[in-house]
């Protein structure tokens, strides 16, 4: 057997998995807790200010709206339905709020 | 979280500063870089453990600094080494070379032989000056290639190619003797 061929056998012999057993939740523990990144809220506040632009630039509120009533309209004209125009807004305000959780959630 | 790439976990603790993105890379490199660590300090376990967790600690702080000019293992390993020998360095007030390489051979030395085939690779090492010690670790236990070791020992490829080289006739000179070969 040439020498090599003998020294990563012998070698590879005694290696073994170590096992985590709380050594990932203790050095989570002694990670520190302020975050020294400040990308995250740069990088918010460059993409809120571009998505502002883009609404203002594309009368974004104009579309909103006729979104709104086209909604509206076509809820309220179905038959025998009455619809309150807040029951939008609360799915509306549910839905944002969910999907923030959700990101929230796939981030950290 | 788990099946991600080792990039996109790091894209998520640079931007986000995501602990969950960064509690997977530690579950993911703990064994090896303990590993490492283990066949460093001649076995000791609580020494090793407490050397990877400042390790994982400096790789949090120093994320940002990543710049994928290799993976994110061998960047983690070179943390390890320099986290190791920053310690040994801490036990003597003298910083002379000799001084920490004597310091390596004593800490090595302390650990008892209990008959195993693990201890019997710790006896092998044992014999080979602390820098042949880790280039063998790094290439036959945690399959390194060579520019890999040079880049987490700080070492040219060539020193590191005499390391081994030395290292081999030395282990394969005690493997013989032991009945191995």
């Amino acid at each position: 057997m040439d020498d090599d061929k003998l020294i990563r056998q012998f070698m590879l012999s005694a290696r073994e998995e170590i096992s985590d057993s709380g050594f990932s939740a203790r050095v989570m523990r002694h990670i520190p807790n302020e975050r020294p990144f400040w990308v995250f809220p740069i990088t918010v506040l460059f993409a809120v200010a571009a998505l502002a632009v883009l609404f203002v630039w594309l009368d974004g509120w104009s579309v909103l709206c006729n979104i709104y009533v086209r909604a509206y309209t076509a809820i309220t004209y179905a038959k025998h339905f009455t619809f309150n125009p807040l029951y939008l807004l609360v799915f509306l305000a549910l839905g944002c709020w969910f999907l923030t959780e959700r990101i929230k959630k796939l981030v950290y | 979280m788990a099946e991600l790439s080792d990039q996109a976990l790091i894209a998520r603790v640079t931007v986000f500063g995501s602990r969950r993105a960064f509690d997977t890379l530690v579950c993911r490199y703990q064994s090896p870089l303990r590993r490492f660590l283990q066949n460093l300090t001649g076995g000791d376990n609580s020494l090793s453990d407490d050397l990877a967790q400042e390790t994982f600690i400096k790789a949090w702080t120093q994320l940002a600094t990543f710049k994928n000019k290799s993976s994110f293992e061998t960047w983690l390993f070179r943390i390890a080494y320099n986290v190791f020998y920053d310690y040994i360095r801490s036990l003597k007030e003298s910083q002379s070379i000799e001084d920490v390489e004597r310091e390596v051979e004593s800490l090595y030395h302390q650990h008892a032989d209990d008959g195993s085939i693990k201890a019997d690779v710790t006896q092998a090492l044992g014999r080979l000056s602390p820098k042949e010690r880790e280039c063998i670790v790094l290439f036959f236990m945690e399959e390194r290639q060579i520019k890999e070791i040079a880049d987490i020992t700080g070492m040219p490829e060539g020193t590191v190619k005499s390391h081994l080289s030395r290292g081999k006739e030395k282990m394969t000179a005690f493997l013989k003797q032991n009945g191995y070969g």
